[in-house]
């Protein structure tokens, strides 16, 4: 599975610099553009629960604001269908 | 184009990489209309690419569908959306995952001897058609603001010109009805007048009862983005409990649930006591109105008209001391938002969904916040007025104009108005008298009658559910629903994707197409109208819920029945080609084939969305956009043009010259707003000794709703599996109670078992519960009041009282 990110960083410039070396560090993240507070990055994983974990780690950085999510392919997933509620 | 396996992943991470990159520079040129380059969609190989609007919420984000080998395989936030500008929250990220759940509903099923088994089409049609023809003064419909608009407008249509019994009400009832009637009381004529837009230029920003991050996270972070980039801009949290909302905000006022009546009107006391009234507007357009009390009538619509000084002295005992006793506020925090109504220079955003709307007072909440804007002058800016959101797709566009609710018709009319009914009789070629001048049941009222034995009083027979889940939502669901089990003569039909807890009690179940399965048009918050195009096929027999309507309709034709013939004889939904050929829509193999269904109702609907100057945009120009403003008028050029601000010169074309601001459609006929005073008045239902807690309800960020869809996604369902009810942490510990453990909470209405979530995501004040109702094992709505507004019939899921107490093994 294939995400398109835009991060939203905040905070101060130490706790920014240590999410980036974090962020740097994760092995599905591909890092992209940076334009003043934003950041775009690329996330490839197994599937939409590594994602989920991935996406929650990202978020509970200190000097990372938000996580949204611009793109999503799933087709490497194969024909899996979903669990009924 | 096939790439081997490395290389594919490089290409999706530049892919991905590629659709960021477009979304930073949206974000960059956040008040540009359009993104500068990047709007292109994503390239992968084998996959096409074409737009729809989100299927959830009500915000009307657009995504970029991605489909290959006959599936939806990607999706990608629509850069070119003005309302998302390439974002989508978490639930859009998987939107596409909800088609493919593997107990989809592909066959329809009939109950027989107590257990559903596969029957035909034609069975089925012809079950419905029978069921109607015994007695079709006791058939219901009850809907969606997950129709489309033209499942909508079709379903109405049947109903009102068919049927004549205007037995039609849309689950809308239940989340957005007091909006409605609070706009049409305040302007009159519904809708917001304003837009999204004003979340860009407003500098406060205050939630009313409203769990913004949560409900419509794509929206709020349209406003944090404004925050973190650095702009000087207020949030306020005016809530009965703390959420994710609350995190961002500037300041926090958790108050008493139902006394938001008496903050505003405590807002607009200081706005006259500081001598801060916007006079000269609301001398020019605005009236003041108070609710008709007579010992011997009950409480009217209408009201009567009253004086400036009249309003003055009736607001006069709601001052900042009297309401902090009431509300829980501190005098501080009612002077703060007094302030900041008193000064002009700051812009204003009002915004509420169902703390407000869900109210047994919604209708005069509506007003009260209508109102306080009005007075204060703080109206009419980009950025500074009320704007109420819906939490369905297409409820604006589906049941507030097409008209989908048991007293409505197309374009805001009403069947109870002679005028009203005799022009949508001359529209749609009817002879005349055969639109039934009396309205039908709403949702509570038609959901009792069909759940009251027949003989007494029952009359509601046979009722047919589409897009809508019922059995979880309604409220007081042991009376309103569970209590059909008992009533074998009653038949409910039910049109659905997934089994729910509402097809457990069906009699008939008919399996539906969904989203992207069919083509569509929906009309979000804003008045936006959208569209799309069918891309991939439904599963098995699973068939559009519109095709479902026109076939019942046919078939009723071919038996005879009058009413779906129009004064000419013809079918109903009578359409023809190009070349003048009747096409037989009703059969499934020609409903996608000569001509566009979807298109053909529409713009047959359209010419009722003029006569209240709401004209929707020709369907081929909604093709070619993310969605239309209406009113959207020709331009001399040949162009549409839509309107961001209504009723203010040169942004509405149906202002006239010269008169600045003009309520065109005015409940007085005299282009003027009305300024409700509408006083506090205490809830039905309060805590006592015996059930000491208020018991509030609501939904979460990964569900939507009744999880009938989220549910199906195992992402989503993993991260929020079941429901809780949050409690305050020393309530708890009172009762002896930890965090995770099961506790029983009842009302006068029934009990429920459910874990313990202590100061979690959400945290209750001391007394307060709150419960979510997704989880379809842990139906809250057995426990909720059916008590309602009464003149918007919608009921109150946020206060009832409760008890709890400990599980012990």
């Amino acid at each position: 599975m294939t995400s398109g990110l835009l991060l939203s960083l905040s905070g101060d410039a130490s706790a920014v610099e240590q999410a980036l070396a974090q962020l740097r560090a994760c092995p599905v993240l591909t890092l992209g553009d940076r334009q003043g507070s934003w950041l775009t990055a690329a996330l490839q994983t197994s599937g939409p629960e590594e994602s989920e974990r991935w996406h929650r780690w990202m978020q509970g950085l200190p000097g990372v604001g938000d996580v949204e999510v611009v793109f999503v392919h799933w087709d490497d997933e194969g024909d899996r269908h979903h669990e009924p509620a | 184009m096939n790439l081997p396996e490395p290389d594919r992943r490089d290409f999706l991470r530049t892919t991905a990489l590629s659709a960021a990159a477009s979304a930073l520079a949206a974000r960059v040129a956040a008040h540009g209309p359009t993104p500068p380059g990047g709007t292109e969609l994503p390239i992968v190989p084998g996959v096409t690419w074409d737009k729809a609007p989100c299927r959830f919420c009500g915000t009307g984000c657009h995504v970029q569908v991605g489909v290959a080998h006959g599936k939806v395989v990607a999706v990608s936030g629509d850069r070119q959306a003005e309302v998302n500008k390439g974002l989508l929250c978490v639930k859009g990220y998987h939107v596409g995952h909800i088609l493919y759940g593997k107990d989809r509903l592909t066959t329809p099923l009939l109950r027989r001897d107590g257990k559903l088994v596969p029957i035909t089409w034609d069975e089925a049609i012809d079950v419905i058609a029978q069921r109607i023809l015994a007695a079709p003064d006791k058939f219901a419909f009850y809907g969606s603001g997950q129709w489309t608009v033209a499942e909508g407008y079709a379903a109405n249509k049947f109903i009102k010109a068919g049927l004549s019994n205007n037995h039609i009400d849309p689950n809308a009832r239940l989340c957005m009805a007091s909006a409605v009637v609070g706009y049409i009381s305040t302007y009159g004529v519904d809708e917001p007048y304003n837009c999204y837009d004003d979340l860009d230029y407003c500098d406060v920003l205050i939630l009313w009862g409203n769990n913004f991050a949560e409900m419509h996270p794509v929206l709020f972070s349209r406003f944090i983005d404004r925050k973190l980039r650095g702009d000087a801009i207020t949030l306020i949290d005016i809530a009965t409990r703390w959420t994710r909302s609350s995190e961002r905000a500037d300041h926090v006022m958790i108050f008493q649930p139902h006394t938001d009546l008496a903050i505003a009107n405590c807002i607009a006391y200081q706005v006259i006591e500081a001598g801060a009234v916007a006079r000269e507007f609301v001398e020019r357009h605005c009236v003041f109105r108070k609710p008709w009390k007579k010992p011997d009538d009950p409480q009217t619509l209408l009201g009567e008209p009253c004086s400036f000084d009249e309003y003055k002295q009736l607001i006069s005992t709601y001052t900042p001391e009297a309401v902090a006793q009431m509300s829980g506020l501190s005098v501080e925090q009612l002077r703060l938002l007094g302030r900041l109504f008193i000064d002009r220079s700051k812009k204003i955003c009002s915004v509420w969904c169902m703390g407000v709307n869900q109210h047994t007072q919604g209708t005069a909440m509506n007003n009260l916040l209508h109102a306080i804007h009005l007075l204060s002058g703080h109206w009419g800016r980009p950025g500074d007025g009320p704007q109420s959101l819906t939490g369905q797709p297409s409820a604006c566009g589906t049941v507030r104009e097409v008209g989908t609710l048991a007293h409505a018709l197309p374009g805001d009319l009403r069947v109870d108005n002679p005028e009203h009914a005799e022009l949508a009789e001359k529209m749609w070629n009817l002879p005349a008298g055969r639109i039934n001048r009396k309205p039908g049941y709403h949702t509570v009222l038609m959901w009792e009658k069909f759940c009251t034995p027949s003989e007494q009083g029952g009359d509601i027979q046979t009722l047919w559910v589409q897009v809508t889940n019922p059995g979880q939502s309604l409220p007081n669901a042991n009376k309103l629903f569970e209590a059909k089990q008992r009533l074998p003569e009653k038949f409910l039909i039910v049109s659905d994707v997934y089994p729910t807890t509402t097809t457990r009690l069906a009699d008939l179940i008919l399996p539906s197409a969904m989203w992207v399965e069919k083509n569509g048009i929906f009309g979000n918050s804003e008045r936006r109208t959208q569209q799309w195009f069918r891309m991939v096929n439904p599963p098995g027999e699973a068939r559009d819920d519109c095709w479902q309507i026109i076939a019942v309709a046919r078939r009723l034709y071919d038996l005879g029945y009058p009413g779906m013939k129009d004064k000419d004889g013809k079918f109903l939904f009578h359409m023809t080609d190009d070349h003048g050929k009747e096409v037989e829509i009703w059969k499934w193999d020609q409903y996608y084939g000569r001509i566009n269904v979807d298109e053909r109702l529409y713009e047959e609907y359209r010419p009722f969305t003029k006569i209240k100057h709401k004209d929707v945009a020709p369907y081929s120009e909604l093709v070619k956009s993310r969605g239309l403003r209406w009113p959207v008028v020709q331009q001399p050029d040949g162009s549409w043009k839509e309107t961001r601000y209504r009723f203010i010169e040169g942004l509405d074309p149906y202002v006239s010259s010269g008169k600045g601001v003009q309520f065109y459609h005015s409940v007085g006929k005299d282009d003027r707003a009305v300024i409700w005073f509408r006083p506090y008045v205490p809830p039905p239902e309060i805590p006592d000794a015996e059930y000491p807690f208020w018991l509030d309800t609501g939904r979460v960020l990964e569900h939507w709703h009744t999880a009938t869809m989220t549910g199906r996604v195992a992402v989503l369902k993993r991260a929020m599996p079941s429901g809780y009810i949050e409690m305050n942490s020393e309530d708890a510990a009172e009762l002896g109670i930890r965090n995770g453990e099961l506790v029983r909470v009842q009302t006068r209405r029934g009990a429920l078992e459910l874990p313990a979530w202590i100061d979690g995501r959400g945290r209750c004040p001391r007394g307060h519960l709150f419960v979510p109702f997704f989880d379809e094992n842990r139906l809250i709505n057995r426990l909720t009041l059916d008590a309602h507004c009464p003149f918007s019939k919608e009921p109150d899921y946020k206060k009832c009282a409760a008890k709890v107490v400990k599980v012990t093994a």
